[in-house]
């Protein structure tokens, strides 16, 4: 919120009105991008609702044709329409995001709370395993993964998910060690709580705190990620229609038939933008939460 | 007094400009300060006095509303004088002395450097020799030892006095005419303020006029020679300090000269009850029910306890073979400055830290020695009061879960959980009506309440509070002391109180130990420790503490 200066401000129920009206109401983006996410969940839940051709579908006679009324966003290379392999594509590639997500938040949120309360050494060690993980690039944790365990979704989850760890253990480890100086969880041990109860009442909430808003931020990360690997041809297989796939497909295509290529490529920088949008928000409301 | 006005100040109002509307910080006052003078502004937070030093250097934050008849220092009317103007007055005729010398001082800068900063800004003492020289013989004159390696080192290098002697040393840095000191000695313990007051006095000896702003009067009355009462605003009270201090005429005085501490208090109640007949009626104390000490029962010893830490190689004895004990309904002080080992010692007892050596024992368990696992089933008889409660309270929890909580950890099923809840809250004086309100919203007395109310709530045996009144105004620190003893006498709860104010302790102790570097140097009842300390320590630690000679003489008039 831009600072008001008091002097020239105007008559004093009046700022508070509005900064109280500001605060309900999120800014036009905001509700845009809001409005964008539901629209997504339903296509995901329900995507014959929105297209009534087939993901699979290819018909040898269409193939390559324009954004038209027929097809909205044209025809790939075996005549499948583009828009419906979009709409059914969400499903893939959102779910890779979100699932690579919850692995990435369970395990730094564990690992995290293990490290900053535990002794110098665990601390250590886990610290020194965190700085391994980051320090490999995303992409060639996951085609070491790969080539280990074979090429599939589930692969490509935990290879997202376990590269992603260390942003959320982190946080949490540094939290939980100003949390367990913190006076008030000196007084909880004078009470005589159980150690479980302690940490699950006055440690694991503080400690966890910014997680929600790294989270959504980190989800549109993943789903970037998980396309980027689909495109190496690393992640989702053919025909499943995976937006980085379908990305990788329109490649060698895009001189004469741009949509196939294109149109995926946009799907997923509204979808990243959209939740990291909402998620910014999301991490400033909550700031200034205390402040209030 | 005909030595010539320096700082001459009428009919002075700040204002500070808010949402909810302006709020008036300073409503109308009046002073006048001269040249080896010194002023004081007693009072307790929010009664202006702050703000009153900052409208005098021209450092009002930028929503504040200056408005005053006459504001002049060394002769230049200041009333609405540019930053540029204040630029020149600030440091060559107005000095600026604050309460907290590490963060008034640049913890970038060596302390030499920032005396010569206010040399340069004036042009004073030109050339790198005559600068050096000017900033030694400014570091010597404010006592600091060995002036060349301290104005090489750093403020997080210095101790807390060395480091108000180079604060001092560069508000004087300009010889201002006015030097103006904002709880000077506030941070620092009573060996080191007694030094500092020296230094002050030696100053106003040396022609400097002072303004002194403090909360105690105490410090006050042995320096300054005119006190001015601030509450809310305004002057309450105006004279020569030994005469507001002897005979105060206003009862607001005469209530802050009641709330404070001391070992003609003891047994009696601090805080001025609320319409009582005339406070001015003079020493007409009310007596606190009494207590019952059972000695043949003792709740808590400690024997031989040693606890090290390491540093850099060097072991520092935080605590070194202390042994204690204290009886059922018994308050045991413990006294000592910073670094003394007496909140180690609180830790130890309260099982937050294990001893080196040595053990605790509560009733007939060696405390000590158990792991967490079984001497949390014990912790219900030994409650905790911190010195800051805000922090001791979970943020996200409201008053009743704060006190549910302690109640919870031993055992207490839920239905009666609640009742308990409000009967403690009614016990220290908050009422059920606070029982969903966040601690956040309760003023410091009242956050001291609940902390109160949360350590007694399980019953305990005893209650360790470490330094439970230091962070409070002198009459809501009357209050906690007041609460304190009379619910000690209700229930009969022992009570291990540590604190650094000796006035304090000996108001409310039964026996004392005094500490210094980890040892007990003395230990006994405390009038006789007090009154006859053997320790030099001891006798060191009572002479420094500033006392207010004039009002104590009209007690034993009066009793």
């Amino acid at each position: 919120m831009a600072t008001v200066d008091l002097l020239t401000a105007p008559a004093p129920s009046d700022t508070a009105g509005r900064t109280a009206a500001a605060r309900r109401i999120p800014p036009v983006g905001v509700l845009v991008a809001l409005t964008f996410l539901v629209l997504v969940v339903l296509v995901i839940a329900f995507p014959g609702l929105f297209s009534n051709a087939g993901p699979l579908y290819a018909d040898p006679l269409h193939v390559f044709q324009k954004p038209s009324g027929q097809h909205w966003l044209g025809t790939d290379q075996l005549g499948r329409d583009v828009y419906s392999r979009i709409l059914y594509g969400a499903r893939y590639s959102i779910f890779i995001g979100a699932a690579a997500t919850a692995i990435a938040v369970t395990v730094g949120v564990v690992v995290g709370l293990v490290a900053g309360l535990g002794g110098k050494i665990t601390d250590e060690i886990a610290t020194r395993l965190l700085d391994v993980i980051a320090a490999f690039p995303g992409i060639l944790l996951a085609i070491v993964l790969i080539t280990i365990v074979g090429r599939g979704i589930p692969t490509l989850i935990v290879a997202l998910g376990l590269w992603s760890v260390p942003r959320y253990a982190r946080i949490v480890r540094a939290e939980t060690q100003v949390v367990r100086e913190s006076g008030f969880v000196e007084q909880a041990v004078t009470f005589g709580l159980r150690r479980r109860t302690l940490i699950a009442r006055h440690v694991l909430p503080h400690a966890v705190r910014s997680i929600p808003i790294l989270a959504t931020m980190g989800l549109g990360y993943s789903i970037l990620a998980a396309s980027s690997l689909s495109f190496l041809g690393l992640g989702a297989q053919p025909p499943s229609p995976e937006w980085g796939a379908m990305l990788s497909d329109g490649r060698n295509y895009v001189d004469n038939a741009w949509w196939i290529s294109v149109f995926p490529g946009i799907a997923i920088v509204l979808v990243v933008l959209a939740v990291s949008t909402v998620g910014r928000y999301l991490q400033r409301r909550l700031e200034n939460r205390d402040l209030v | 007094m005909t030595s010539a006005v320096v700082a001459s100040v009428r009919n002075l109002r700040v204002s500070f400009a808010t949402p909810r509307g302006p709020i008036s910080a300073v409503r109308g006052i009046d002073l006048d300060v001269r040249a080896g003078q010194c002023v004081a502004i007693v009072g307790e937070s929010g009664s202006g006095k702050s703000v009153t030093a900052r409208a005098l250097t021209g450092l009002l934050p930028r929503h504040a509303r200056l408005d005053v008849e006459r504001l002049e220092i060394s002769g230049r009317d200041l009333r609405d004088a540019s930053e540029t103007q204040w630029r020149r007055v600030r440091g060559a005729h107005v000095g600026l002395v604050l309460q907290d010398a590490l963060t008034s001082l640049d913890p970038l800068r060596p302390l030499g450097k920032e005396i010569g900063e206010v040399l340069s800004a004036h042009h004073l003492a030109r050339g790198r020799v005559a600068r050096r020289t000017r900033i030694l013989d400014l570091l010597g004159a404010v006592g600091v030892p060995q002036p060349e390696l301290r104005a090489k080192q750093y403020a997080g290098q210095l101790s807390g006095g060395l480091r108000q002697r180079g604060l001092i040393a560069t508000g004087l840095a300009g010889e201002p005419e006015l030097l103006i000191a904002d709880e000077p000695t506030t941070a620092l313990d009573v060996t080191v303020q007694a030094q500092i007051l020296d230094l002050l006095a030696a100053q106003k000896a040396n022609g400097t006029a002072i303004l002194l702003i403090s909360h105690d009067l105490a410090v006050v009355a042995n320096v300054a020679d005119r006190v001015l009462v601030m509450r809310e605003g305004q002057v309450v009270e105006t004279g020569l300090t030994t005469q507001v201090l002897a005979r105060p005429s206003a009862a607001y005085t005469r209530q802050l000269l009641d709330a404070i501490p001391t070992g003609a208090s003891k047994g009696y109640r601090l805080a001025t009850p609320e319409g009582a007949a005339s406070p001015l009626a003079g020493p007409a104390r009310v007596q606190l029910p009494p207590r019952t000490v059972h000695s043949d029962i003792t709740v808590l010893s400690a024997r031989g306890l040693r606890k090290n830490y390491q540093h850099r190689h060097a072991t520092l004895r935080a605590v070194d073979d202390v042994s204690f004990h204290i009886a059922a309904g018994e308050t045991l002080g413990i006294v000592g400055e910073s670094g003394s080992g007496k909140t180690t010692v609180a830790r130890i007892a309260l099982g937050l830290i294990t001893p080196d050596e040595g053990e605790v024992r509560v009733g007939d368990t060696d405390w000590s020695r158990l792991p967490e696992s079984q001497r949390r089933h014990h912790r219900r008889d030994i409650q905790f009061i911190a010195q800051d409660p805000l922090s001791s309270f979970d943020p996200r929890y409201t008053v009743r879960q704060i006190i549910a909580e302690s109640l919870d950890a031993v055992g207490t099923p839920r239905p009666q959980r609640h009742s308990r809840v409000l009967e403690v809250l009614e016990l220290v004086g908050l009422g059920a009506d606070y029982a969903n309100r966040h601690p956040r919203s309760l003023s410091g007395g009242q956050r001291q309440r609940l902390s109160i109310a949360r350590a007694l709530a399980p019953r305990p045996k005893l209650v360790v509070a470490d330094e439970p009144v230091s962070a409070l105004d002198v009459s809501v620190q009357a209050q906690i002391l007041d609460l304190l003893a009379e619910l000690q006498a209700e229930l009969g709860t022992a009570i291990l109180f540590i604190s650094h104010d000796l006035g304090v302790v000996h108001h409310i102790a039964d026996r004392v130990l005094v500490m210094q570097h980890g040892r007990v140097v003395e230990q006994g009842p405390v009038d006789d420790v007090f009154y006859r300390p053997s320790h030099p320590y001891s006798q060191q630690l009572l002479r420094s503490v500033p006392t207010l000679t004039v009002p104590d003489a009209a007690h034993a008039a009066g009793a």
